[in-house]
């Protein structure tokens, strides 16, 4: 199978404080893959740094995409080469209208692509399918980018992006937390129709719920900055069961 | 020469309109000998300590006589918008120009025309408020006063809406000579009376280095309304000293944004007195240096009178070396009971460079009052910048596109639909990455 993302013994810090101790993952076209783990552990820290956020340190290890050093690009042509990072805490900015943001977030793309720019009626049908798969209302896309939105309509608008935007790579920083149910079901069917053999997810999560939902190819549990262990849909069962603790036992047993 | 010699002898030769009507002549006579013993600001002067203006005051400014303009209405298009839905009024060098402006039937109880007209049919229309809103306060408005021939009178009479807007249109152009134009305008709206009124201040042609020192005396008498804008658009060569006074009567609104876009040295005065009870006033105001520019807004509300209210919204945003001067001066007077006044000022700084001097001015004298204010000085969000350009986004774009929203806080507060267009294309054009994101908006 074909490497889309490859991270090798990958070090991180931020403010001199190491959080990434050496990760190690490969994530192949089409796969799902899970990864969960303890408050603190570092899973948004490693969202961020695929993203290419400014204030984290790559002291070490590598991460290739697509065949290319992925860190030495900057997060806008990581975005235009198919990242996707949807916020654990999606950023509110006033005064910045949600829609033409996301046509210029498109157009960025499709230039990118040597693709024409969308013209507006085609942006408008465009987008008007998506909000249906988020069931979101057409009245978001005047306000302000998650200007006031509840928690939950934040949420939704990140994966709204996504579809629109259509990645290769999704990164989901716990998308399904302060979802109600039906939001929930709702943002999986969303993650579900992007799913395609040219495209990956990466799932930060908490909950065994979501995966109900959308099925992983793998689940990763990354604790204090590595990743101590890697299975199937089962580990995450495994856990629901047991929690942490036993892992991080058997993590001091070895 | 000195300075006191050079205006003196600018005056005794210039054309001035009016020159055998005794008691203009009287006023500006005494504006002169107001101006010799002011002289221009200097730092000594605590309201000028930010703004020095010894580049004017090196110049020897001259007389803007009539000359013969080559301009077709259609060369104003950047600076006027719809005219056929408005009323508009282009001034070149200081000099109404019929031929470049369009006046449509006015309502009964209106007349909109230019000073130099009315000064020529009826200076003594002018005489009750002319020089009586505007206290020449410092040495430019005395120089005003003693120099001003023309700019537009509009008067509404009693409970008549304009329901058209009126544009000032006033235009410099290159001339070999450093001139100044005092262009002196006075709105008088009778009780229950509305208008709306932009001047804009721009310039065709190179960058010429003039230097426009205006003043705009308005009064709104009970129960009136009036919207009044600026777009001070001037080159970037260009020096621009002005001063709006109003005064507001009972139940009376006055409502202002005022926009500062270009001029190397900007000051602009806004003094409002509220004089009696229900008087309210709303100034917005944004202001927009770069490069070299520097901009300065005073304004001024006086609380006169109880049960008035007023709001202030000023947004600076400042790039490059640009300077950015704001002073907000909020005067409570003893009797001035049930008092509501708000004021906000914040600032953007683009660049290391930029600067701001902010000053909320706030004078209480009784205790019966709700006042609040808050400046603030930031730059733009690294995790919204962050948040733009992980969509893809380039990183001029990001800050253009947050630039813009800030700006736009007080661009969304004008009421004038085509005016507020026009501000937010023509901030816009001065923003890198601002054609992408005209396509947008
Ligand atoms: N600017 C910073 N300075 C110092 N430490 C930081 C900074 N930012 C994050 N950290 C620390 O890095 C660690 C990892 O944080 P991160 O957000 O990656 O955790 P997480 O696994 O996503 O947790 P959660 O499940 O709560 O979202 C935490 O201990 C956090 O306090
Ligand atoms: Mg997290």
């Amino acid at each position: 199978m074909e490497k889309l993302l490859e991270i090798k013994n990958l070090h991180a810090q931020i403010d001199g404080k190491e959080i990434l101790k050496g990760i190690d993952l490969t994530v192949n076209y089409g796969e799902i893959h899970a990864i969960m783990g303890p408050n603190g552990s570092g899973k948004s820290t490693l969202s961020n740094v695929l993203a290419g956020r400014e204030g984290y340190e790559v002291t070490e290890g590598e991460v290739i995409y697509k065949g290319r050093n992925l860190l030495e690009l900057e997060p806008e042509e990581r975005a235009r080469e198919g990242i996707f990072m949807a916020f654990q805490y999606p950023v509110e900015i006033p005064g910045v209208n949600n829609s033409y943001f996301l046509k210029a977030a498109l157009n960025a793309k499709l230039k990118h692509e040597g693709k024409p720019e969308i013209d507006a009626m085609d942006f408008l049908t465009l987008v008007r399918d998506r909000m249906k798969i988020v069931e979101m209302d057409d009245k978001f896309m005047n306000r302000g980018v998650n200007e006031g939105f509840s928690g939950g309509e934040k949420k939704r608008n990140e994966i709204l992006q996504m579809a629109v935007l259509e990645p290769t790579l999704a990164i989901l920083d716990e998308t399904d937390s302060g979802l109600d149910i039906d939001a929930l079901r709702i943002v999986a069917e969303g993650v579900n129709k992007l799913r395609s053999p040219e495209r990956s997810v990466i799932m930060v999560t908490h909950y065994q719920r979501l995966l109900d939902y959308i099925v992983p190819d793998f689940v990763h549990v990354l604790s204090a900055g590595q990743i101590i262990k890697s299975g199937d849909k089962s580990l995450a069962l495994e856990l629901e069961e047991k929690g942490y603790g036993w892992l991080l036992g058997e993590d001091e047993a070895a | 020469m000195s300075t006191v010699e050079h205006y003196r002898r600018v005056f005794s030769d210039a054309e001035m309109v009016g020159k055998d009507i005794d008691w203009l002549k009287a006023e500006r006579e005494q504006a002169l000998a107001d101006f010799e013993e002011k002289g221009f600001p200097t730092a000594r002067n605590e309201d000028w300590k930010y703004t020095r203006v010894n580049p004017i005051e090196k110049k020897a400014w001259g007389w803007s006589g009539k000359t013969c303009v080559g301009l077709d209405p259609e060369d104003l298009n950047d600076y006027v918008f719809e005219r056929k839905n408005s009323h508009v009024l282009v001034f070149v060098n200081g000099w109404f120009q019929p031929q470049l402006s369009t006046r449509h039937t006015l309502p009964e109880g209106v007349k909109l025309v230019s000073l130099a007209a009315q000064i020529a049919d009826s200076a003594d229309e002018l005489r009750p408020h002319l020089g009586k809103v505007a206290e020449n306060r410092n040495g430019f408005m005395a120089l005003n006063t003693a120099f001003s021939s023309d700019g537009a009178y509009l008067h509404v009479a009693q409970d008549v809406a304009l329901d058209k807007p009126v544009q000032l249109v006033f235009i410099a152009t290159h001339q070999s000579d450093p001139v100044f134009t005092n262009t002196r305008n006075l709105v008088v709206l009778e009780r229950g009376a509305q208008a709306q009124v932009v001047e804009t201040y721009g310039y065709i042609g190179g960058e010429p280095e003039n230097f426009t020192n205006a003043i705009t005396e308005a009064v709104v008498a009970g129960g009136a309304r009036l919207y009044h804008n600026i777009a001070q658009r001037e080159s970037e060569k260009a020096y621009h000293v002005s001063t709006v006074a109003a005064t507001v009567a009972k139940d009376g609104h006055f409502e202002q944004s005022a926009i500062a876009m270009g001029g190397r040295l900007m000051r602009t005065d806004i003094n409002v007195a509220l004089n009696e009870p229900g008087a309210h006033a709303t100034l917005n105001g944004l202001y927009l240096p770069h490069k070299r520019q520097h901009m300065d807004y005073h304004t001024f509300i006086d609380h006169a009178a109880p049960h008035c209210t007023s709001e202030e919204v000023y947004r600076g945003v400042l790039d490059g070396a640009g300077r950015g001067v704001f002073n907000g001066k909020v005067l409570v007077r003893e009797g001035a009971v049930q008092t509501n006044a708000d004021q906000s000022n914040k600032n953007l700084l683009l660049s290391k460079q930029a600067e701001i001097d902010t000053k909320p001015q706030l004078e209480i004298f009784n205790d019966d009052v709700k006042c609040s204010h808050g400046a603030t000085i930031g730059q733009l969000d690294p995790l919204h910048v962050f948040y733009l350009r992980s969509r893809g986004l380039d990183e001029a774009q990001a800050r253009s596109m947050l630039t813009y929203a800030f700006a736009n806080e007080v661009v969304n507060r004008i009421k004038l639909e085509p005016l507020r267009d026009r501000m937010s294309m023509a901030i816009l054009d001065r923003m890198p990455g601002g054609e992408e994101l005209k396509k947008l908006v």
